[in-house]
Formats: structure tokens, sequence, C-alpha cells
């Protein structure tokens, strides 16, 4: 009995280590990061922006290959431009675009409400990485024993 | 040459908007990069700064990333107690 207890412990470990079950946690605390970031700032186009993509990639699998695909920017930036005041004008055109691209629900901003939501957004992300590293030091802690 | 000079945004949707203006929000912007990217003394182009910050938030979509990763290896390598587990829950709630 005693053996057949510790196999099936074995058994768990390995799959709790198993790396597409690390991958597929990995992707899940990402999402879980993506909601902690929507739930502290509900007034916001940005937050609202990022509920609806989430609730869209819920309606799907999970398991999104590339769970940076809301990242990717723009593909056709810069080709069609106004040539209205020159080669600077152009130039900050194409990066708010890009701008856009990063912010969830840029794309439907106009330029000053973009801006306000950038700053929010970037210390949303901020505070997001704090968690999230004050907990990496936290359970690396715990399997260091420092602490418990 | 005119000091003032007018854009449209027809890409971004807004309507025009002037050069003061976007000086005004790209200083905005300048103030959260981080010091090492660009130090606010500096006067710095409206490119250089939406470029900045682009870079910044792409920065840290990656760390959100990294750090998922490394949470996801510490969740599967660590010995748990269940009290320690109503812990971090409790912290996280």
């Amino acid at each position: 009995m005693e053996l057949e207890k510790n196999k099936l412990d074995s058994n768990k470990a390995r799959d709790l280590n198993d790396s597409r079950t690390v991958i597929e946690r990995g992707r899940r605390i990402k999402i879980a990061a993506e909601i902690g970031l929507v739930a502290s700032s509900k007034g916001r186009q940005w937050s609202r922006a990022l509920h609806r993509r989430l609730l869209r990639k819920k309606g799907r699998d999970y398991s999104n290959k590339n769970g940076c695909n809301n990242y990717q920017m723009m593909n056709n930036v810069g080709k069609e431009d106004h040539e209205e005041g020159g080669d600077e004008v152009v130039e900050i055109e194409r990066r708010v675009r890009v701008l856009q691209s990063l912010v969830p629900g840029g794309e439907a901003m106009e330029m000053e409400s973009l801006f306000e939501e950038t700053a929010d957004y970037i210390e949303a992300l901020e505070g997001q990485v704090s968690a999230m590293r004050a907990l990496a030091t936290f359970l690396d802690g715990l399997e260091k024993k420092w602490i418990m | 040459m005119s000091s003032r000079r007018t854009r449209s945004r027809q890409q971004t949707g807004s309507s025009r908007i002037t050069d003061d203006q976007i000086n005004d929000l790209v200083s905005k912007l300048q103030a959260l990069l981080p010091e090492a990217h660009i130090r606010s003394g500096d006067r710095v182009s409206a490119a250089r700064v939406l470029q900045e910050t682009c870079n910044y938030i792409r920065s840290l979509h990656r760390e959100v990333d990294d750090l998922s990763e490394r949470l996801s290896e510490l969740l599967s390598t660590t010995d748990m107690s269940s009290a320690q587990a109503a812990i971090i829950r409790s912290l996280l709630m």
C-alpha cells in the first residue's frame, strides 16, 4: 500500500512539472494578471476594451498559442501618409498609430484621450508587474525556506 | 514660418489639433517614462517620446509574460501546505 501511494504521489508531482502543464498554467496566470488589470481600473476605456478582449478569449479556448497576439503592431503603419507638415508630422502620426495598437482599445481613441489612457494604462501595468514580482519573491522564499 | 500649424488627424479620428496641444500631451507622457529612458530636463521631440512610450509599454508586456512563466514554474516546484496556500489566496483576493 505504501509503495502504491508513493507511486501515485510521484506521478502527481511529475504531472505538476510536466512542461505542457507549466506552459498552460503560465498562460492562465497571464490571463489572471489581465483580469487584475481590468479590475484595478474599471472606469477606463482601455480597461473596458481589455475586458471585452478577455471575454472574447474566454469564448474560444484558453490555450492561445500566441498569448501575446494582441500586442502585435499594426502592419500597415506608415503607408498612406498625408504629407501635410512634412516628415515630422508623418513620423508623429506613425508613432501614434503604433501607440494605438499597444493600448487596449487605442484604435478607437482620439489623440487627447489616447494619451490620457496611455498614462493610466502604464501605471496599471507597473502596478501589475510589482504585484507579480512580489508574489514571485514570496514563492521563491517559500521554496528556499527563508520564510515559514 | 508659422509657429502654429494645425494638422488634421484623420487616422486617429480627432479633428484639428495644434502644435501646442501635442507638445502639452507629449510632455505629460514624458513625465511617465522611467528616468533611464529620457531625462525630463532635456527637450525631446514628440516623436522620440512616443517611441520611448511604445518601447516602455512593450517592455512591460514582456515583463508580465516573463513573470507569468516564472510564477508558473515556482508554483510547480514549491511544496506548499494548505495553510500557506490559504494565505496566498487571501493576499490576492
